[in-house]
């Protein structure tokens, strides 16, 4: 067995983190927990977590690493014990409550997981390639890629992830000046 | 007519045997690129996920995937997923042996365009 590299160390910190109960992603029946895995990693590579190597591809099976399957499978131990020498700095650890907090705390994310991580993963991959796209073109991208998903979910997901790309350095005192504005709209 | 230089010949003589290693049965676009996208993907893939990539019919789809599952180059795991049952399919030793057949044999093809 290799040395496990320090990116899927960091990978086990992150599922540390959540506090995450995986299965062993070795077993082929546990679908699901190498799913999860696939999904949080990208997503938290995504938002700024540096994990180096993981190259993902998409082609409509949802952003999917295959060097990310291949530590797993040699090191699933890991995956159901969450040992790991690494600590995520603060930084990381936000990032990674952000994602608890905005896509696995979400009632969907108890019902239908898979599909949600799916949906909100490939919004993020579109998403990546044209900041700018409109929210009905990015759900039809979705949904062409995702014909099994369903419309709710993706709408769900895309409105999640708006969530999720949210910084504070986007309320400028103008809009905060405007929210509060409608806000007294109310108490009125 | 010029005769072929050795090295033709053994172009063809390679051409010919290597093609003899593959299971031609195996060896239709759809079943290629079946074994290939299991290749890469080697967490499974669902039906559902097969019949997006490649946009055929479910009755296609199906009566490929039992070929290859019948001649045991990829297996049908049941798995669970969002509390529903379903199936993966995963590329096996002997898929990916004859995968990596079909692949010399496309090379040697390769190599002659770039004689």
């Amino acid at each position: 067995m290799n040395e496990v590299n320090s990116n899927f160390q960091k990978v086990i910190a992150i599922l540390k983190q959540l506090n995450l109960e995986l299965e062993d992603p070795k077993k082929q029946k546990n679908f699901q927990t190498r799913l999860v895995i696939q999904k949080i990693v990208f997503l938290s590579e995504k938002m700024g977590i540096n994990l180096g190597n993981y190259i993902y591809s998409l082609y409509r099976n949802g952003p999917y690493s295959s060097q990310l399957t291949a530590d797993y499978y040699e090191h699933n131990e890991l995956v159901t014990t969450l040992e790991t020498p690494v600590q995520l700095n603060s930084e990381e650890t936000e990032i990674v409550e952000k994602l608890r907090e905005i896509v696995l705390n979400h009632p969907l994310s108890n019902s239908h997981q898979a599909d949600f991580l799916e949906a909100v993963s490939t919004a993020y991959h579109f998403k990546i390639y044209n900041n700018d796209i409109l929210d009905d073109e990015l759900f039809e991208k979705v949904k062409h890629e995702k014909k099994y998903i369903n419309e709710t979910t993706i709408t769900i997901a895309i409105n999640q992830l708006k969530k999720l790309l949210f910084k504070p350095k986007y309320l400028t005192d103008e809009i905060k000046k405007e929210l509060k504005m409608w806000d007294n709209i109310g108490n009125e | 007519m010029e005769e072929m230089n050795v090295e033709q010949e053994n172009f063809i003589k390679d051409l010919v045997e290597n093609s003899k290693k593959i299971n031609s049965k195996a060896i239709s676009l759809t079943r290629c690129i079946l074994l290939s996208l299991m290749n890469f993907n080697r967490d499974g893939l669902q039906f559902r996920e097969l019949k997006a990539v490649l946009d055929i019919s479910d009755g296609k789809l199906k009566s490929n995937l039992d070929f290859l599952e019948g001649v045991g180059y990829i297996k049908k795991v049941q798995i669970q997923l969002d509390q529903k049952k379903m199936h993966i399919y995963l590329i096996t030793n002997s898929g990916e042996s004859e995968l990596n057949n079909i692949l010399d044999w496309v090379k040697i093809l390769v190599s002659m365009r770039g004689e």
